[in-house]
């Protein structure tokens, strides 16, 4: 069932001008999304500035590729500016060449990492737990965790097949869960 | 039990505040970096299909071009005089109107515009005036100060060489890329020596024909 429009709501309106090329809605757009933005972007690429210039070119992208935006109601302009963002990131990373290793053993399971530790943790530490991760590995991890895009999806957007994503994935909670052990000794 | 790992870590994330994350983060300095990258390069205005400022560019190309091989062509023809006065002697007088040979023994010399000016005599009797119209007397002047070069030439001793006799003149111009290309089109169109009939193609044994 199709929920009609509400022409009125401020998103929509926001999109509207920003679609007219209204430099002060693109400014509030901006204000608005910037900082969640960055966040995403942080998570990609580990280097502040780095993610400054992705985060400048995805509004850059955004603003001129409005015209080809489709409202499709509440949280769709967030989403559509969170695929640029993330679109973008894989493009520096590529630039960076990021490389996929085929891992042949054991690629899916559970994990068990530390839920305890992990809730006592800073969203900062989280970071830095994600940031120690190789390129490969982050960026599945990304994709699926935080964009919750399936393997296939990841397979198609980075190029690879369903089973190095899967691996890349397992190894990256493997990672993870060694380093939450060690700061489960720390804290310890 | 990944899953509920996985949403803990979406909300932790979600929470997350940007100072939290970075040291230094500024968001008119960034703001900013995107206005300067946003600003349109050049207005994209169209004209049958292809912007201005291409038009513009082709333009400053082609008079580009065409000055480029104009001057080509100035310095070509500098060239070629330069050449051709070059390897004359100092006391050789080069003379490009082909004209009879003048001898000690014939020293007389051909009048020239001869025609021109019995036209304009003959048009000044049926008009009834006596006096030499202005022309005529320009015309006369001319051609004596030529007479007057020549002879002074011969009296001097000075050799006097016409283009049409003397072989230098391939020499001359052997040099100039233009005409040593025209001749060796000229050698290529000629038939071997041993051959009944030609082998070249048809419009080239008539170019050939057309240069005999």
């Amino acid at each position: 069932m199709n929920i009609p429009l509400n022409p009125k709501t401020p998103e929509y309106k926001l999109a509207q001008e920003c679609r007219a090329g209204n430099q002060a809605a693109q400014h509030n757009l901006y204000q608005l999304y910037a900082k969640q933005l960055m966040v995403l972007c942080l998570r990609y690429v580990s280097n502040e500035e780095d993610a400054k210039e992705i985060l400048t070119d995805t509004f850059v992208t955004a603003f001129r590729n409005f015209s080809k935006f489709d409202y499709k109601g509440e949280g769709s302009v967030q989403a559509w500016l969170k695929r640029i963002a993330v679109n973008q990131c894989l493009m520096h990373l590529r630039k960076n060449k990021l490389r996929f290793e085929e891992i042949k053993d054991k690629h899916e399971g559970q994990v068990n990492n530390n839920e305890n530790v992990l809730e006592q943790m800073s969203a900062k530490e989280i970071m830095q737990l994600i940031h120690n991760l190789p390129p490969g590995y982050r960026t599945v991890f990304n994709l699926y965790v935080f964009e919750e895009m399936p393997h296939k999806d990841i397979a198609a957007l980075l190029q690879i097949s369903e089973s190095t994503s899967k691996s890349q994935l397992y190894k990256a909670r493997q990672l993870l869960q060694k380093q939450l052990i060690q700061q489960k000794k720390e804290i310890l | 039990m990944n899953q509920h790992i996985d949403e803990l870590l979406r909300d932790k994330m979600k929470g997350a505040s940007i100072d939290e994350l970075m040291e230094s983060y500024d968001e008119e300095a960034i703001w900013q970096q995107i206005n300067k990258k946003n600003r349109p390069l050049l207005k994209a205005k169209n004209l049958y299909g292809m912007q201005y400022w291409r038009y513009a560019a082709i333009l400053i190309l082609g008079l580009l071009l065409g000055f480029y091989f104009d001057k080509n062509k100035e310095t070509e023809v500098l060239t070629e005089q330069r050449i051709s006065t070059g390897k004359a002697h100092m006391d050789t007088v080069f003379i490009n109107t082909p004209m009879p040979k003048i001898t000690p023994m014939t020293s007389s010399f051909p009048a020239k515009k001869t025609n021109q000016i019995r036209v304009i005599k003959s048009m000044h009797k049926e008009s009834g005036d006596n006096n030499e119209m202005p022309l005529v007397q320009e015309t006369r002047t001319e051609i004596r100060q030529e007479e007057k070069a020549i002879v002074l030439a011969v009296k001097k001793e000075i050799r006097v060489v016409y283009f049409e006799d003397i072989q230098m003149e391939d020499k001359a111009l052997a040099t100039i890329s233009e005409k040593k290309s025209r001749r060796k089109l000229l050698q290529v169109n000629m038939p071997q020596s041993k051959e009944a009939t030609s082998q070249e193609l048809p419009l080239r044994s008539f170019v050939y024909a057309l240069n005999q």
